[in-house]
């Protein structure tokens, strides 16, 4: 092999260094980007999905005026007013968590020491996927529910220690819950990512009836 | 031109070569053939823009529709008992506005300010509006609110491109968060620097808005949309 064969192998070798080396960091770059998404606790949702979302609430708002048009009705032509009170009352109280529920929906148990922060963002996920009442570890969630931690122990209300494993009883669509929740990149795959080698400390079942317990009264 | 930097040229246009191939990729029909036109983005953006109207229409003949029912229902021949009975559930469920002493909180980016290494660049505020939640309600507040959304535990924060949906309605940055309870002690815990780490860090770094301010006087909006009860029913053993 003469001089100039030699430098041009040189050079070329050099050329094909610097282009692995480059595609390298490229694939560097994106998979920490990757990781970013997974591992923040919120990932931008897509315009489809939001159109998802608010064509269903939509829909739902738009089957509520139909309810209370005829409540109205039947209230201002004087023929039931007493029965339109009755079921608005019975359905005000189930709302409230006055009385023990039950439904179709679903069980999720999390065998992990999970930061309130996660039970927050569970709870926010668990809504957006259909979740009509949640209790966690047998207590029921209302809009005066907290988590917090202090000293390292977690807790719910400010004064209920939360133990492991975390367990979900949730009432609502099974079908859009458990699509919801088993999708990639969704909040069980985040907690995955946050919590390597966890894949086996969640559990996840459709239940046929999930009861809860009313607000005052735990259960477990 | 010697050798080493002859060589050093080399290397760097290899590197050079490879970052735009893998531009090219990524922005080519081929890479992305749903995303490349903006014609389809478009069209979801207005069609989007429509039904979130649609949803405030909606939203407001609930709310219209609600407090008229509550009219004929004291008008109609139902039992006082019953009545405030009733009333009592719908302020328990947050279909009535409340008023009461709280605070105001108003959480907002500053454009140019330093960003924490531990905040992702493209900022989304759905996780700090629910830490707040989480932590007005650990501080005993009655009713929340986030820009003029009655906030139940129900409701929902989503992250979106640029702002959040709440109550799947899209709110701007900022964030006005009000809340009902012992002011004093609203702001004890906002202001506690252990409680909301993330949001002390970037309000001490100077990149957001946390002010807080109490109020003797405040008036929270009743929830407007729509409570679901589909799946759920009394329990057949009590």
């Amino acid at each position: 092999m003469n001089l100039n064969s030699r430098i041009i192998l040189r050079d070329s070798i050099l050329l094909i260094l610097g282009i692995i080396l480059g595609v390298l960091t490229i694939n560097q770059y994106q998979a920490t980007q990757q990781v970013i998404a997974l591992t923040s606790r919120d990932t931008t949702v897509s315009l489809v999905r939001q159109l998802h979302l608010i064509v269903s609430a939509n829909r739902d708002l738009k089957n509520e005026i139909s309810n209370l048009t005829e409540s109205l009705t039947e209230i201002q032509t004087g023929r039931n007013a007493r029965e339109v009170a009755r079921k608005a009352i019975e359905r005000y109280r189930l709302l409230a968590g006055e009385e023990n529920i039950e439904g179709k929906g679903i069980n999720l148990s999390l065998d992990l020491a999970l930061q309130p922060i996660w039970l927050v963002d569970l709870v926010n996920e668990l809504y957006i996927r259909g979740a009509e009442k949640i209790a966690l570890n047998g207590i029921l969630l209302t809009d005066h529910s907290s988590f917090a931690l202090s000293e390292g122990v977690p807790y719910l209300n400010a004064n209920l220690i939360l133990n492991t494993p975390y367990t979900l009883q949730v009432i609502g669509d099974q079908t859009t819950l458990m699509q919801g929740l088993t999708k990639r990149g969704g909040i069980l795959d985040r907690l995955k990512e946050q919590f390597p080698g966890s894949e086996d400390k969640f559990s996840l079942e459709a239940k046929d009836l999930v009861q809860l317990p009313s607000k005052q009264i735990k259960s477990s | 031109m010697p050798n080493s930097i002859k060589h050093f040229v080399l290397f760097l246009l290899g590197i050079s070569i490879a970052i735009l191939g893998s531009a090219v990729v990524a922005v080519s029909p081929l890479a992305r053939p749903t995303l490349g036109p903006a014609e389809p983005y478009q069209e979801l953006t207005a069609s989007l823009s429509e039904l979130q109207t649609e949803k405030t229409v909606l939203e407001d003949q609930v709310a219209s529709l609600r407090r008229q029912l509550k009219v004929a229902e004291t008008d109609a021949l139902i039992a006082r008992s019953e009545l405030q009975k009733l009333h009592n559930l719908e302020e328990e469920v947050g279909l009535t506005a409340k008023k009461g002493a709280g605070v105001i909180i108003a959480l907002e980016d500053v454009p140019g300010g330093a960003l924490s290494t531990e905040v992702p660049e493209e900022v989304c505020h759905a996780a700090n509006l629910r830490d707040i939640i989480n932590l007005l309600r650990l501080a005993g507040a009655e009713a929340i609110s986030i820009n003029e959304q009655r906030i139940l535990l129900s409701s929902t924060t989503i992250c979106i491109d640029n702002g959040i949906l709440i109550n799947n309605t899209k709110s701007l940055s900022p964030f006005i968060i009000k809340a009902i309870g012992d002011p004093d002690t609203l702001r004890d815990f906002l202001t506690t620097k252990s409680y909301l780490p993330q949001i002390q860090q970037r309000k001490d770094q100077g990149s957001l808005k946390f002010e807080i301010n109490t109020s003797a006087d405040l008036v929270i909006t009743e929830f407007k949309g729509q409570l679901t009860t589909k799946e759920v029913r009394l329990a057949k053993t009590k």
